[in-house]
């Protein structure tokens, strides 16, 4: 019984592993769509440019605090894969900026809410600064105009809680 | 000219000073409601029990990070007063926990934000402990229950963005 349990559980551990970490470091510019595939199976959105290359998104991967964009040129080999929820990507955000731009930027976002107070639409975001911190983004919006507002970021404080 | 613009300042001040600094350490035990809307005016919310007693709850504003709330005996002398935003108070809401339970341990929140994909309605009061932080409530909205608490503190971009 315990090792028919175990067996499986071995059995089943690979299969997590590999679910749970797409291997978007192994895929190298000049790969294929297909390898890209391969690698990391479909991607959850395609972003086709007027160029001919496309960007393909792959929101919320392990533990879903990450999101890859992999690149394809015209010629749809791979030309960048970049990790997104950073805040190098999100110090890129801008009032006045539109939905469509902020999805290009960061993705689909973990959560979209809605304010009591005022006509306001709430994109929220995990990601990890640093490897380390657990931190929380938020990314408000006019609803009338659909303008980015405001960008608002805090750090996931797991301590107090437990102080007492 | 010069004395006009004084006596301007002079009664602004007037004006100001008792609204930020409403003198809640005034209020002592066993006195009056007469008393205490004389010294910090009339409360946002007020509380009946079955006994008799009242708690009046005084938020202080979307930007403020402290909540005061009064309690009253049955024979309307004040039995207690004490500032809500804190630890001591945040750390007795658990899961299951009823809105209006919630409600008057810590008292109204700055800002409530609806999600709906996940069915979740996250309550927000401000606070101060070190820095400026944010104690969020989310609640299963369908079943108007306490789901978890996040304490969160508030990283600010060196342009200043994302200030309150």
């Amino acid at each position: 019984m315990n090792t028919t349990f175990s067996r499986a559980l071995l059995l089943l551990l690979p299969i997590l592993f590999a679910a749970g970490c797409a291997n978007f470091s192994a895929i190298t510019p000049g790969a294929s769509a297909q390898q890209v595939e391969k690698l990391v199976g479909a991607p959850t959105s395609v972003w086709k440019n007027a160029d001919g290359s496309e960007v393909w998104e792959y929101p919320q991967g392990p533990l879903g605090v990450e999101t890859h964009m992999v690149t394809l040129g015209p010629d749809h080999a791979v030309r960048e894969v970049r990790q997104v929820l950073s805040d190098e990507t999100i110090s890129k955000l801008h009032v006045g900026m539109s939905r469509d731009e902020v999805r290009r930027l960061l993705g689909r976002p973990r959560d979209i809410g809605f304010s009591s107070l005022n006509d306001e639409e709430i994109w929220s975001w995990r990601y990890r600064e640093w490897g380390v911190r657990n931190m929380e983004l938020y990314v408000q919006f006019d609803r009338s105009t659909g303008a980015l507002k405001k960008v608002t970021r805090f750090q996931i404080d797991t301590s107090d809680g437990k102080r007492q | 000219m010069i004395a006009a613009l004084h006596r301007a300042a002079a009664l602004l001040a007037l004006a100001v000073v008792p609204a930020a600094c409403a003198n809640f350490s005034a209020i002592s035990p066993g006195d009056s409601a007469q008393n205490v809307e004389a010294r910090v005016g009339a409360p946002g919310t007020v509380w009946k029990n079955s006994d008799g007693s009242e708690v009046w709850e005084y938020p202080q504003g979307f930007y403020a990070v402290q909540t005061f709330m009064v309690a009253f005996d049955p024979d309307h002398a004040v039995r207690e007063v004490h500032q809500a935003l804190n630890e001591a108070y945040f750390s007795r809401i658990q899961p299951g926990m009823s809105r209006e339970e919630v409600r008057r341990l810590i008292g109204k929140p700055r800002e409530i934000w609806y999600f709906p994909a996940r069915d979740e309605e996250t309550w927000t009061w401000r606070y101060y402990e070190v820095n400026y932080k944010f104690f969020n409530v989310l609640f299963d909205r369908s079943a108007g229950t306490v789901r978890t608490t996040l304490r969160l503190d508030e990283i600010l971009f060196m342009d200043g963005r994302g200030r309150h």
